[in-house]
């Protein structure tokens, strides 16, 4: 018996419905695919709305430059200075920790480390980032504020530094992974090169691979500022809510004292009962918009960096 | 230029260069070999800063929640007391939401990178997509939240803090997550095999249904854990959205009120109470981990699985 | 040619043409990879492409069953005739076409599921459900293909467990099970070592019996054991592939009409 000679029609004809079959499968796919666009412009659309509203009530530059930040208590008045002051406080003291450490972590694994160790700390990193903040809060709060009070006796219960340490514990490792496969596309052929010369391996790594991996390893700082700026439960928790002007020329006032971000800012005004058409609500919205510009265009830059300089070095 | 007496000079010369550079080179190689050393401490600390942070931090919150994780605890409703304090409705509310979470992103993810890989030609359009995925990836999370409130409360007119607005705002913040390794999975399907089913007649969608599909389940499913851990920890969106930082009773259905285990947590930090400061929160701390755990426990067990069965 | 007696075990009736390739000019966008092909291939016969690789016999072969087109901007001028109807037609679709061809490739690339599963995969996409049916089809491709006896006991074990020559041997079930009339073979032994090989071409001898096989071979060796019609290729000055000679195996290899011909066969280049 012939395998299959009842199966199969000769006919090698295109049939319509076969055809359309495939189309509507295509165009599910597609559909699917459409939804990414669809959400950013449901973000978009979102925050003008009720951004463009709240700047009706409340004018641009009153928000831009007014110094107080108070939109629910009485007199209510809508200064984001004070938030951008905090967010980038905090954004600053995380990156402080968090890019040197990432990049040092990224070397580590990729020049030092051998296979077996490496396959270790690559998992115990992702680890670190998968906790979730809220935790990460909790234990700023909780454990290393009591902690870092025995070093800094005046620092407040609520205050920058805690929550800036875990938030950088939260971020190193996508700085370092990141950072790491940049370093390990460079070619073994330009360590190489220095090591032939009778250079070490220190200094053929800080002068030779970070700077052949210097646009992943930019893009990954970048990308990690980004967190940081959005990071919101960590900051809410352990940051406080004291929404100020941080002086930077006052260490101790910057770090050891309490602040609010702007998401802190969100947050607060997002649990307190406000309605839906009042001025408060609506700046929730302004400050959010505020937020979503700030690390979208750092995640632009990051991802520019990233496309346009890396034939660069390879 | 030969000159007077440049046989002496010359060795005279050869003197100074051996002195000076070979020493030099010597007194440079320790020194180097120092610096070195130094770096590489720096480096190891940097590595482990991180890593052993954590492990002190999980011990001690093990260690205050031991006594007071139990059944109880597990079982209970909320309360102003330490010891009557318990996460079940949370508990539940958080398996309700991420399991809606689940079932959206699946097919939304993958048939976007389905889209990607196997459809769209690379052109613009699919740059444009992709781009637009990054970027929504490196969006905060708490925009999220804004754009359910705004999209799905406000426009749509749900009710706050239901369940399903819960699900849906929390899918669109780990789409991307499922969409990018759902890529990666399909990418990784040799081209061979595409063409060994096309060339023995098979429409495409027959090829990606029979073989590309079944080849990049694993990394679809690991990127799925991923994903459903990313929203099991999520906070901010769900404040937005309205759900309640606390409640009493269990979510009944899709349109049931609900509170999460990281918004309680959330609540409880705000406890001051040793009881709860030292007990129930590091309780509810370390329940909401080991579900964490065991979702990334199975996922690397799925992973193992299929690389082991596959070669 | 194609009134010349055969040898006895082959259908003694005059082997008719089944592909009728006429002027047929092949573009990759710009680049014409292919210039005025015109060639009968023969029913039942084993036929083999060979010459200097680079000269486009891979791509003629995907001709057949219009594979170029997934790699990209593809344009045809010319015809190929499959018993009088042109397969580049508007109205043909590629996907019944390409049930017709059974292709066979240089890497073996068996899926990776079971030794069974990879033979019933074309027949269960053409909606046959019936497993009884399906196994009969199985044992049937699988006993053709030479491999039977080697895999019979393992049916459910994957197929990749196989070794190169006997997943080769698979995918040729694999290929035969959805009945094709035509069988391409891109170098389908160059990845396997010397008795794989030989297993194979004893293999191809007995398929012509019920298959039209063609067969693109960089081996000339190959060539000459195996096939009953050999075409020969070669690059012309402009790198596209041009039809130089094609004739009966034996007589293009003892007494070939072209000096080109000549000179590849006594391996003065190539």
């Amino acid at each position: 018996m012939k395998p299959g000679k009842e199966v199969l029609e000769k006919n090698l004809l295109k049939s319509v419905k076969r055809t359309m079959h495939e189309n509507v499968m295509g165009g599910v796919f597609f559909i699917c695919a459409l939804v990414s666009i669809v959400t950013t412009i449901g973000i978009v659309i979102v925050l003008l709305a009720e951004a463009v509203d709240f700047f009706r009530q409340v004018s641009i530059i009153e928000f831009f430059t007014r110094v107080r930040w108070s939109p629910t208590i009485k007199p209510s008045e809508f200064g984001v200075i004070p938030l951008i002051s905090g967010t980038l406080t905090f954004t600053f003291v995380t990156a402080l920790i968090a890019l040197p450490a990432g990049l040092l972590a990224a070397v580590y694994l990729s020049e030092y480390a051998n296979n077996r160790l490496r396959a270790i700390l690559k998992p115990a990193l992702e680890v670190l980032a998968g906790i979730p903040t809220v935790v990460y809060g909790y234990f700023a709060l909780v454990y290393i504020t009591p902690l870092l009070r025995n070093i800094f006796p005046a620092i407040r219960t609520f205050n920058v530094l805690s929550a800036s340490i875990v938030v950088a514990i939260m971020i190193i490792p996508t700085i370092a992974s990141i950072s790491e496969d940049s370093m390990r596309a460079v070619p073994r052929s330009l360590r190489e090169a220095g090591f032939g010369l009778g250079v070490g391996k220190f200094k053929v790594t800080i002068t030779i691979v970070v700077p052949a991996a210097l646009s992943g390893i930019v893009s990954s700082f970048i990308l990690g500022i980004s967190r940081a700026i959005g990071e919101t439960m960590a900051v809410t928790i352990a940051g406080g809510n004291l929404a100020r002007i941080v002086n930077p020329l006052n260490p101790a006032s910057a770090l050891l004292e309490p602040i609010q971000t702007m998401t802190a800012a969100m947050v607060e005004i997002g649990m307190s009962d406000v309605t839906g058409d009042s001025v408060a609500y609506k700046s929730l919205f302004a400050v959010g918009l505020t937020l979503f510009l700030m690390t979208f265009l750092l995640n632009v830059v990051s991802q520019f960096i990233k496309m346009r300089y890396r034939e660069k070095y390879q | 230029m030969i000159t007077r007496g440049s046989g002496a000079r010359r060795k005279k010369h050869s003197e100074i260069i051996k002195n000076t550079v070979l020493a030099g080179i010597g007194d440079n190689i320790q020194s180097e070999k120092i610096k070195g050393r130094i770096f590489t401490g720096f480096c190891v600390i940097a590595t482990f800063f991180g890593i052993v942070s954590l492990a002190s931090l999980l011990v001690y919150v093990f260690y205050d929640a031991a006594g007071w994780l139990d059944l109880q605890f597990l079982t209970s409703a909320p309360s102003r007391f330490a010891e009557k304090a318990g996460v079940y409705p949370m508990l539940i509310g958080s398996i309700f939401v991420v399991s809606l979470v689940a079932v959206f992103s699946l097919p939304l993810g993958v048939g976007a990178a389905i889209y990607l890989e196997e459809y769209a030609k690379d052109n613009f359009v699919r740059r444009l997509i992709e781009m637009n995925i990054s970027n929504l990836a490196g969006v905060p999370s708490i925009v999220y939240g804004l754009l359910g409130l705004g999209l799905f409360v406000a426009l749509l007119d749900m009710s706050h803090g239901i369940i399903i607005v819960g699900a849906f705002t929390l899918t669109l913040r780990v789409l991307p997550i499922v969409i990018v390794s759902s890529q990666e999975a399909v990418r990784a399907v040799p081209v061979s095999h595409r063409y060994g089913s096309l060339g023995l007649g098979s429409t495409k969608w027959q090829m990606i249904r029979s073989v590309v599909l079944p080849e990049a389940v694993p990394g679809i499913m690991t990127g799925m854990i991923l994903a459903l851990s990313n929203a099991m920890g999520e906070t901010a969106p769900l404040i937005m959205i309205g759900a309640a930082t606390s409640i009493f009773t269990a979510p009944r259905g899709l349109f049931s009120s609900f509170s999460a285990m990281p918004l309680q947590i959330f609540a409880w930090s705000d406890f001051p109470q040793e009881g709860f400061r030292h007990g129930v929160t590091p309780a509810a701390i370390v329940v909401l981990l080991v579900v964490l755990l065991i979702m990334n426990g199975i996922a690397i067990y799925i992973r193992q699985r299929y690389s082991n069965k596959k070669r | 040619m194609e009134k010349e007696n055969i040898e006895e075990e082959r259908d003694v009736s005059e082997p008719a043409t089944i592909l009728d390739v006429s002027k047929l000019n092949f573009y990759y966008g710009d680049f014409r990879a292919l210039t005025d092909i015109s060639i009968k291939i023969l029913r039942n016969r084993i036929t083999a492409i060979i010459g200097p690789s680079g000269c486009g016999k891979s791509t003629f072969l995907r001709c057949f069953n219009r594979m170029n087109e997934l790699m990209g901007e593809t344009r045809v001028e010319g015809e190929i005739l499959l018993k009088g109807k042109n397969i580049y037609d508007s109205d043909i679709d590629p996907v019944r076409l390409r049930r017709n061809t059974g292709m066979v490739f240089q890497q073996p690339n068996p899926f990776p599921k079971s030794i069974l599963d990879n033979v019933v995969y074309g027949p269960k996409m053409y909606g046959l459900r019936n497993k009884q049916k399906l196994t009969d089809i199985a044992v049937e491709s699988l006993k053709r293909a030479a491999i039977w006896d080697e895999v019979k006991d393992r049916l459910h074990v994957s197929a990749l467990s196989l070794s190169g020559g006997q997943q080769q041997r698979l995918c040729i079930a694999r290929a035969i099970a959805v009945e094709p009339e035509i069988i391409l073979m891109d170098e389908p032994a160059s990845a396997l070592d010397p008795v794989a090989t030989i297993k194979i071409e004893d293999l191809m001898r007995t398929l012509a019996e019920n298959y039209t096989i063609i067969i693109v071979t960089h081996n000339m060796q190959q060539a000459a054991r195996v096939s009953d019609y050999t075409a020969f290729f070669m690059m012309d000055e402009n790198r596209s592939g041009m039809l130089v000679e094609y004739g009966k195996t034996d007589d293009i290899f003892t007494n070939p009409e072209d000096k080109r011909t000549e000179d590849y066969i006594t391996g003065r280049f190539g």
